[in-house]
């Protein structure tokens, strides 16, 4: 189908005009502008791919190897959205450096490259059908980013993207082995050679595979992409490699990249769900690993003192409800899809913040940034308002999918995750609370300097502090009507039931 | 293809009991270019253009490119051997024995299945991948730990190869395009850490933690 | 069970006769790496000749514990002639479980002489008894294990089934417990990599520094039993790696007194291309050679292919 390949190319155009942009000459501020005027264009294409979509429920490139449905493109929609969002950011953040000369075009050029094709193989990820290229992608993903993080040489840096680079590549090895068992799986029902790793192949199909196969197959794909969503107790790179890194690519990290390794393991659901029976193993599994990242970051988000280190485990948190909320299924898919883009948003807020004030204190360790809202009231409140979101306060958004959760899991009568859910959930609550209060309310430091203002700045934080309440308040018809589809596709093809009055007006 | 298995595991041992950074990288060669010639005797069809491909590709990498770009990354560093290993050598070849003992175990449980036709293959398989884990583990220099790596990696191809479903040659490419770029970015970090600490052994990295 | 004919006595015989010329060709080949003449092929039979027409001096200190240890562990090694088939010559004593005597016989031999050493009370003797018995510990498990793997398929653990006419071995397994074999026959017989016979040094020395107070007719003894026990593990190894099925008898003999001469070669290849490890890599070593062992073992029972 011809459109389809057109629709599909039009998404790959803009990142590859970005990659095309870095090569040429350009100065330091100029290749940032670059990237981020092609993350905007990508976000309009995005948008334009999911008007002419309409009602196609999938739509094939490239001999079936491309495909986007709902689910691709609701992540890839927030891929493009952050992308822009850290590109728009990044021009400020490292406008100290080019001023001081210290990211000279070559480096601007170097890390413009690399940004630019991590977001390029996000998307290819996104949009694979081949299971098999998938894992390639995102392995590649890996590759690309741990470059990104190296990007100013200090010992730190060095450390957090070796240990980044070893543990997701081991990590992402096991996955491998899950696709190598998905084929077996595919083989031995009989699926013709060509197709034996297409997702929509295996997916229309699903009930014939074996269960036992598909069993360990979800196991291998869980750990390995668990390894790369930073799912406890694999998550030991996360807080390193997101606190090392520079900003804007922590905040992609949090805010896209641990998404699309989740993903992957969404794309693994429903296979196994249909081939080893409804809701049994694969989603105890998923839960335990939920359960176990939210306690983790439970107990470590109390005693952090580096910010960057507490986004990071707020990170593991959230991928741990998110995870949660597929486990249980029905309605915690919905919440689980619905909380990707509250974390998201929240997530990208807070670490443009912490990042800015950082700079502007020079230091990322929270005992030394004090009196926040007092020294660069934007920033300072923007950090707040990205920490009351993350903690789930009332009026944001991460509270609405959060109740959700809540909700379904009342439904699926899991009490006891319900249990461990709200006990780390409250022990989050408190210490993040406490670290966010000493960081913005506390006694003003006299040392540090004004901060910059710009525009673009205060247009990042109207947009995520705007989106975080309306998704909050409000859930758009077609917002709800895409996550609708994108959990029906987790789901294995079970239609949701309808809307139920109370939650959404 | 007996052979080439014992050849194999035996060449595990040799990984295992070495100290020296160098002849690590030579073993891990000479198993990757063993390991290419293992998918001329597993597969049914023999001589194909699949196979050869695959074969020829994996023993161009595992056996010359990668043994190529870490014997590079090791030139100026002064390191030629494992100092401190976090397991001792003979310790570790115990360990290999142990890993043999249970993957043939394993591989002999494994039913004849027109799923698996080679059980062997998928015991090398697994020995491969945990003598690779076991190197992650229990070195502490880089070199050794990317040796490590590859083992894994060795470890699944041969999963991949004891199969009866073959992968498609692009995916098998991609793998191995994966697997390049991602030891050349290792020797790079080799490099960067080598110009920090002037070692390159990872506890010299020990400042993020908990 | 006792054979005696014409076959079976030529197999001890061909070990008492030939086995200092084993040690004339490990020379000749050390010799020849060094770019020496060296010394001829039969100085091992001239040395041991002129010193059995010596006297022997003996300490005030020592007892008769330390003229017992000599000959006792000739008469063992002797013992031991008599259980080992020279190929498709069978032994003269063949029975389920030899393979365990001939184990024990060593051990009888290594008793007398590690105790004949800490007999003179000298310091240096000690230490190299406390290494002998420190290394065989380590290399008679692995030494049993290569020979159940070697006689696996008769399952009889009898030498005449793993190494003689009885051999059915398939080539994998005999091939894996040939190199651990040549691992077990170096750190047995004192050769290098384990203990250099060559050294100059007391300190670093295993089984030369135990028999330092020996002399004459004594250390005539323990020279031929040396040579005699590096005999019979070269043969152990040698038919390891020849499983082979000949058709007559004669052939097979060729073969083997082929092998024979390979091994001597062989040994003095490796002492002239490698240096001795430190004491504590040896265990290493032994560790690898065990590894193999049980490799051996394993693909006997049909756990590999």
């Amino acid at each position: 189908m011809m459109h389809g390949e057109i629709l599909i190319f039009s998404l790959f155009a803009p990142v590859l005009a970005g990659l095309a942009a870095c090569c040429l000459p350009l100065s330091s501020r100029a290749a940032l502008r670059a990237s981020a005027a092609a993350a905007g264009l990508e976000c309009a294409v995005v948008a334009a791919v999911f008007v002419l979509k309409g009602h196609a429920s999938r739509i094939f490139a490239c001999a079936n190897n491309l495909f986007i449905d709902s689910l691709s493109l609701y992540h890839i929609g927030l891929v493009s959205l952050v992308f822009f969002m850290s590109a728009v950011y990044s021009v400020g953040y490292f406008s100290d450096d080019i001023d001081r000369g210290a990211f000279g075009p070559r480096r601007a050029r170097r890390y413009t490259l690399l940004w630019n094709s991590f977001f390029t193989i996000l998307i290819a990820v996104l949009c694979s059908n081949n299971m098999g290229i998938l894992w390639i992608c995102l392995e590649a993903t890996t590759l690309v980013s741990a470059l990104l993080i190296l990007s100013d040489g200090r010992p730190a840096s060095i450390e957090a993207m070796w240990k980044y680079l070893l543990l997701c590549s081991v990590g992402i090895a096991f996955a491998f082995v899950g696709t190598l068992l998905l084929s077996v799986a595919a083989r031995a029902a009989s699926f013709p050679p060509g197709e034996s790793l297409l997702w929509t192949s295996l997916a229309d199909r699903a009930g014939l595979l074996d269960g036992r196969i598909m069993c360990a197959a979800f196991v291998f794909a869980l750990v390995g992409f668990g390894t790369k969503a930073g799912l406890a107790p694999m998550h030991s790179w996360l807080p390193d490699a997101h606190s090392q890194a520079p900003t804007p690519v922590s905040a992609v990290f949090s805010g896209v990249m641990l998404n699309c390794a989740l993903y992957c393991i969404m794309r693994y659901l429903p296979l196994c769900e249909s081939a080893m029976g409804w809701r049994l193993r694969a989603h105890a599994m998923l839960v335990l690993l939920g359960l176990l990242s939210i306690i983790v970051a439970a107990i470590f988000i109390p005693s952090q003192k580096n910010i960057k280190r507490l986004l990071a485990y707020h990170s593991v948190e959230h991928m741990g409800i998110i995870a949660l909320g597929l486990g249980i299924g029905g309605l915690g898919t919905l919440a689980a899809l619905y909380h990707t883009f509250n974390h998201t948003m929240s997530k990208t807020l807070a670490f443009f913040s912490a990042g800015r004030l950082g700079r502007q204190y020079k230091t990322y360790d929270m005992t030394r940034i004090t009196g926040a809202i007092a020294s660069n009231s934007l920033w300072g409140t923007a950090f707040f308002v990205s920490i009351l979101a993350l903690i789930g306060v009332a009026p944001f958004s991460v509270f609405m999918s959060e109740f959700m959760l809540v909700k379904a899991s009342l439904d699926a009568g899991k009490f006891v995750a319900l249990a461990v859910f709200f006990f780390g959930s409250i022990v989050v609550f408190v210490s993040a609370l406490r670290h966010a209060i000493d960081v913005s309310m506390g006694t003003k430091c006299p040392d540090v300097p004004p901060p910059r203002r710009s525009l673009p700045d205060v247009a990042l934080v109207a947009v995520c502090v705007g989106a975080l309440i309306l998704f909050g308040l409000f859930m758009p018809r077609w917002f709800y009507a895409l996550l609708g589809d994108a959990s029906s596709i987790v789901e294995g093809a079970r239609i949701l039931p309808p809307l139920s009055g109370g939650l959404f007006r | 293809m007996s052979m080439l298995i014992v050849v194999l595991v035996v060449s595990n041992f040799f990984l295992l009991g070495t100290s020296r950074l160098r002849a690590l990288i030579r073993i891990a060669a000479f198993e990757g270019l063993v390991l290419g010639l293992l998918p001329f005797f597993t597969q049914a069809e023999g001589f194909s253009f699949h196979t050869v491909i695959i074969g020829a590709g994996g023993m161009l990498l595992k056996g010359v490119a990668i043994p190529l770009l870490l014997n590079r990354a090791l030139r100026g560093v002064e390191a030629y051997r494992e100092e401190k290993p976090r397991v001792g050598y003979t310790t570790s070849i115990a360990a290999g024995i142990a890993i043999s003992v249970l993957a043939f175990w394993i591989g002999a449980a494994i039913p004849r299945s027109p799923l698996f036709p080679n059980p062997q293959v998928v015991s090398l398989a697994l020995c491969l991948a945990a003598v690779g884990l076991f190197l992650i583990v229990a070195r502490t220099e880089t070199v050794s730990q990317i040796v490590g790596y590859l083992m894994l990696e060795n470890g699944i191809y041969t999963f991949g190869i004891s199969l009866s479903a073959q992968q498609s040659v692009l995916v098998e490419m991609g793998v191995l395009l994966d697997l390049l770029v991602g030891v050349f970015i290792m020797c790079i970090v080799i490099y960067h850490i080598n110009r920090q600490f002037e070692s390159i052994n990872t506890e010299e990295l020990e400042v993020l933690k908990e | 069970m006792a054979t005696l004919s014409l076959s079976t006595a030529l197999s001890p015989t061909l070990a008492l006769a030939c086995a200092p010329l084993l040690t004339g060709i490990i020379a000749k080949t050390k010799a020849f790496f060094a770019g020496r003449k060296g010394p001829p092929l039969l100085q091992a039979y001239s040395d041991i000749l002129k010193l059995l027409r010596k006297g022997a001096v003996y300490s005030t200190t020592t007892s008769w514990v330390f003229r017992a240890g000599p000959v006792v562990s000739l008469g063992a090694l002797l013992a031991c002639c008599l259980l080992m088939p020279f190929g498709a010559l069978g032994a003269v004593l063949s029975f389920s479980g030899d393979i365990l005597l001939f184990v024990y016989l060593l051990a009888v031999v290594r008793f007398f002489t590690v105790i004949a050493a800490l007999d003179t009370g000298s310091p240096f003797e000690g230490m190299g008894a406390s290494r002998e018995v420190f290394f065989s510990a380590l290399v008679e498990p692995v030494f049993l294990v290569c020979l159940l793997a070697l006689s696996g398929p008769a399952q009889s653990f009898c030498f005449q089934d793993a190494i003689g006419k009885g051999a059915q071995i398939s080539l994998v397994p005999a091939l894996l417990a040939g190199f651990a074999l040549v691992v077990v026959m170096l750190a047995e017989n004192a050769r290098l990599p384990v203990d250099d016979p060559a050294t100059h040094l007391e300190l670093t020395m295993i089984h030369e520094v135990m028999v330092l107070d020996h002399g004459g007719p004594d250390f005539a003894f323990i020279t031929y039993g040396a040579s005699l026990k590096l005999w019979l593990f070269g043969l152990i190894a040698v038919r390891a790696f020849l499983p082979l099925h000949a058709a007559s008898v004669w052939i097979d003999v060729l073969c083997t007194s082929a092998g024979m001469v390979v091994i001597g070669i062989v040994i003095g290849t490796i002492e002239s291309v490698t240096a001795r490890l430190r004491l504590l890599r040896v265990p290493q070593l032994l560790a690898g050679a065990a590894a193999l062992a049980l490799l051996a073992l394993l693909a006997q029972q049909g756990a590999l292919p």
